[in-house]
């Protein structure tokens, strides 16, 4: 069981990274972006392509991430264009159409055939008690906490922290202080995609999986970020780690094993009705 | 996440327009005009089968199989919500479907594809459970996540018959492509009759209510968990039956049809069509079978359709309506309903003054947190009067009309409508006591016309007659108006209209003035006096267009701070130094 819940922490710390782009995504401009995984596919594919075509590691590696930032800065220009005054559920709306698009998107460009995903995250870090650590595991839980802290020193200690925050709660205010909406929101896109892409990149080659299954990974990461009420930072990375870890401790149980992957969706109605128990009516008054 | 706003067809019952030719007559034509076009629907559908090659016959079968459960989408987006799990529901309906044929069941195909629906309602009331709770964005994850979690159940057991290679048999009478081409045509116009009728009842009505408001739906007596669970568990019925009707048609079916990528595309594509008309969902089918078949004849990849319908439903948001919706308004705007002509003040009389006591508030405190929002309110409200509840903002007036509407469960004190205790019961309970409210902001739903609207909250059947006769004492627009074509004012009249409809025992009219012009203001407190006279029902009246107040109430209550700090006649009342303080502060009133 253990050493599951072990195991499980690489997918864990995928799940927190990605909640992590969904709580910022939505806490700074009002998006639950269904699309966020499919956009790290984009770069994945891309990195698998180039290298290939007989790229090193390393340049087919930025060109993956050069090309997740630019499709989810495109995104985020268009919301920003034609949605800048939609709320949080028509944009969400729009971000479903993005997902099933870009997902088509994907099967146009890299085809629909499985990949040999290089990657320079195999092998395990050190083992302890007969308990193996991966380093994709190690990497993706400490990154996971890196970003989850970087982003926090960003928002509450600098000035674009602070534009962010006031563009998250007040827009109109925000605007009428010449805080570039637009602009900002473009960046924000554009660094999730970035994340979303690395964060692949890092977990992709440890498992066989396509690009739907990849995609729909934003579903753990939709619970993680719950956990956090998509506001706390800390929160979704402890709600990604946990749900990876029980995930991973369920494919040692045999009679559900097949079944873990129905805990993501156990666990988000757990989540919201508790959290939600009290919003009887849908307007305050 | 709502669907672009969207307005209904129109329901049966006011179909045409009741004239000097009677109601018989008009309910006739309503009826003939609500069968002719399923009749007209049948007929293509036969003339196809006859005419059109076999392999395109095959493909308009996947079209009416993906029309029926786009319909059931319509369903919930009609009720503003939003599920992304409508295969799950399908594969619940084609797993029954598989079962039934593998344990040989008598009845036969379409016995098995009528329990396929009905197995898929359960699954569709237990997504609708959360949807109580959840909303927008919430709620799309929650559904979501049930459409993996299906997948994943799906592709783990697999269907029955599968591993046996046994196929769903279908009756002779429809054992060739073209006589089940016929047959899906009819499920698929039974189902939209089905669903147009539903849309002109009351509980259709009330899933356009509450996609607007939650609140002023239980506040017109509809319970608001009736109408999100009903509409879930229809649609899933719809996406039931879809999924009876493909395990019949392809006869052998794997989960690979019920993918949760295309669920999501199959909402996008409701989305982009609008799966809430008949028409809609007849388009998102034929867009979803023929456009990736278009594609692949001209040698282009499959794939480009999801990119086209991604395309497609990012266009219609931003159009704020999708293909079906766009027509319907564009075919609207050819026949803009008549103009009411402006309300001038008419004198109504002395305002009553009732005797008998017909609400009692005791005691009646309201705490928010550390705020005292109302404290020992004590009140009473006579029957066959109007009475006048005023005070300066943040007196506490909403609250109280809240906490007697039952939106407040915290509230403490007693309160007795008629001698009836009202504490504990929900707010349509309530509402179905006798207590009818109406709202400071505009509460009456887009998606219905006048007349539709009238009757979903009058909660009773009304003779067409007393419509008309309400509809001429406030001045309300005709009946097949729009109510997203009306302005702000003729909405609020129009609410204390449908307050009227629903004969209550006291109706509290929350500033119906708001939005009126000072000449009608004046125009519906010379209604309103007459209102117990004519209703029979008492009026409690908050405003604060004073003239307003002095022409309707013969008692005015003055709120401040939570606390009654005056009652009596309006002129007595008005003239008190306390009240002039509430109002204007401490400078002034010295003065």
């Amino acid at each position: 069981m253990l050493e599951g819940a072990i195991a499980g922490l690489a997918g864990g710390g995928a799940y927190a990274a990605f909640g992590l782009c969904l709580t910022l995504m939505f806490r700074l401009v009002r998006v639950v972006n269904f699309a966020q995984v499919a956009i790290g596919v984009i770069g994945l594919y891309t990195m698998a392509i180039t290298s290939e075509h007989g790229w090193p590691y390393g340049p087919a590696a930025l060109a993956g991430l050069l090309a997740a930032t630019l499709v989810a800065a495109a995104l985020g220009w268009v919301m920003g264009t034609w949605f800048g005054e939609a709320g949080a559920d028509q944009r969400s709306a729009i971000s479903i159409a993005f997902l099933v698009g870009l997902l088509a998107v994907s099967f146009l460009a890299f085809g629909t055939d499985p990949r040999r995903m290089p990657g320079k995250f195999g092998g395990s870090l050190f083992t302890v008690d007969g308990i193996t650590v991966t380093k994709a595991s190690a990497v993706c839980v400490a990154g996971s906490i890196l970003v989850a802290a970087g982003a926090w020193l960003v928002l509450t200690r600098t000035v674009l922290g602070l534009r962010l925050r006031a563009l998250s709660e007040r827009p109109t205010t925000a605007e009428l202080h010449a805080i570039p909406s637009r602009r900002l929101g473009v960046g924000m896109w554009a660094v999730t995609g970035l994340l979303a892409a690395a964060v692949l990149l890092v977990v992709a080659p440890q498992q066989t999986s396509d690009q739907t299954s990849l995609s729909l990974m934003v579903i753990p990461a939709g619970a993680a970020a719950l956990v956090g009420g998509f506001r706390s930072l800390g929160r979704t990375v402890a709600g990604g780690l946990g749900l990876g870890a029980l995930q991973g401790a369920l494919a040692h149980v045999t009679e559900l094993q097949q079944y873990r992957d129905t805990v993501p969706f156990v666990a988000i109605l757990a989540i919201l009705i508790w959290s939600q128990r009290k919003e009887v009516w849908d307007a305050a008054r | 996440m709502r669907h672009a706003e969207a307005e209904p067809a129109k329901p049966p019952g006011d179909a045409a327009p009741s004239g000097p030719a009677g109601p018989g007559r008009s309910r006739r034509r309503a009826l003939t005009g609500l069968l002719a076009q399923p009749a007209g629907a049948l007929l293509v559908v036969i003339v196809a089968a006859i005419t059109v090659p076999q392999y395109w016959l095959f493909l308009a079968t996947s079209v009416l199989v993906s029309a029926v459960a786009l319909l059931g989408l319509g369903i919930v987006g009609r009720a503003g919500m939003n599920s992304l799990c409508q295969l799950s529901f399908a594969a619940v309906g084609a797993w029954t479907v598989a079962q039934l044929n593998v344990w040989e069941t008598p009845g036969g195909l379409i016995a098995w594809t009528l329990a396929g629906g009905l197995a898929a309602m359960p699954f569709g009331v237990l997504i609708g459970l959360p949807a109580l709770r959840l909303r927008g964005v919430h709620l799309a994850v929650v559904t979501l996540g049930f459409a993996a979690a299906a997948d994943v159940v799906i592709s783990a057991v697999n269907f029955p018959g599968v591993d046996s290679y046994q196929q769903v048999l279908r009756p002779g009478f429809i054992a060739t492509d073209r006589q089940y081409f016929v047959y899906a045509g009819l499920v698929f116009v039974v189902a939209a009759v089905g669903v147009q009728w539903l849309g002109g009842t009351r509980t259709g009505a009330a899933w356009r209510a509450v996609r607007f408001s939650e609140r002023a739906t239980a506040a017109s007596g509809t319970g608001v968990a009736g109408a999100k669970l009903s509409a879930f568990a229809l649609s899933a019925f719809a996406a039931g039956l879809s999924g009876g009707l493909l395990a019949g048609q392809v006869g052998m079916i794997t989960a690979q049809n019920f993918g949760t990528i295309s669920s999501l595309a199959l909402f996008v594509v409701a989305v982009m069509a609008g799966g809430e008309y008949v028409g809609g969902a007849l388009l998102g089918g034929v867009m979803i079978m023929f456009v990736p078949e278009l594609f692949r004849r001209a040698g282009i990849n499959q794939d480009w359709a999801n990119v086209l319908f991604g395309v497609g439903a990012v266009h219609a948001l931003s159009q704020g309506s999708s293909v079906s919706e766009g027509v319907a308004r564009r075919l609207r705007a050819r026949r803009p309903a008549a103009v009411p002509a402006p309300r001038a003040p008419v004198d109504g009389g002395t305002p009553p003054l009732g005797t008998e006591p017909l609400l009692e508030v005791k005691g009646l405190s309201v705490r928010f947190g550390q705020v005292v929002a109302l404290q020992d309110v004590d009140l009473v409200v006579p029957e066959g009067t109007v009475m006048g509840l005023i005070g300066p903002n943040g007196a506490g007036k909403s609250t109280l009309t809240d906490a007697l509407s039952g939106f407040l469960p915290s509230a403490t004190g007693s309160v007795t409508l008629a001698g009836r205790p009202l504490g504990g019961l929900p707010v349509h309970r309530r509402a179905a006591a006798g207590l009818r409210r109406t709202f400071q902001q505009d509460r009456v739903p887009t998606g219905l016309t006048v007349g539709a609207y009238l009757r979903f909250a009058a909660h009773r059947a009304v003779p067409a007659g007393e419509l008309a006769e309400v509809r001429a004492f406030l001045g309300c627009p005709p009946p097949d108006a729009h109510v997203a074509d009306l302005d702000v004012g003729s909405r609020r009249l129009l609410e204390v209209a449908a307050a009227l409809l629903a004969r209550p025992k006291l109706i509290i009219l929350d500033e119906p003035a708001a939005g009126l012009a000072h000449a009608e203001s004046l125009a519906l407190a010379d209604r309103l006096v007459e209102v117990p006279a004519r209703y029979g029902a008492s009026v409690l009246l908050i405003e604060h267009d004073l003239d307003m107040v002095r022409r309707a109430c013969a008692r005015v209550v003055v709120l401040d701070f939570g606390q009654v700090i005056a009652a009596g006649p309006p002129a007595e009342v008005l003239a008190r130094p306390e009240v002039a303080r509430a109002y204007l502060g401490d400078e002034v009133a010295l003065t």
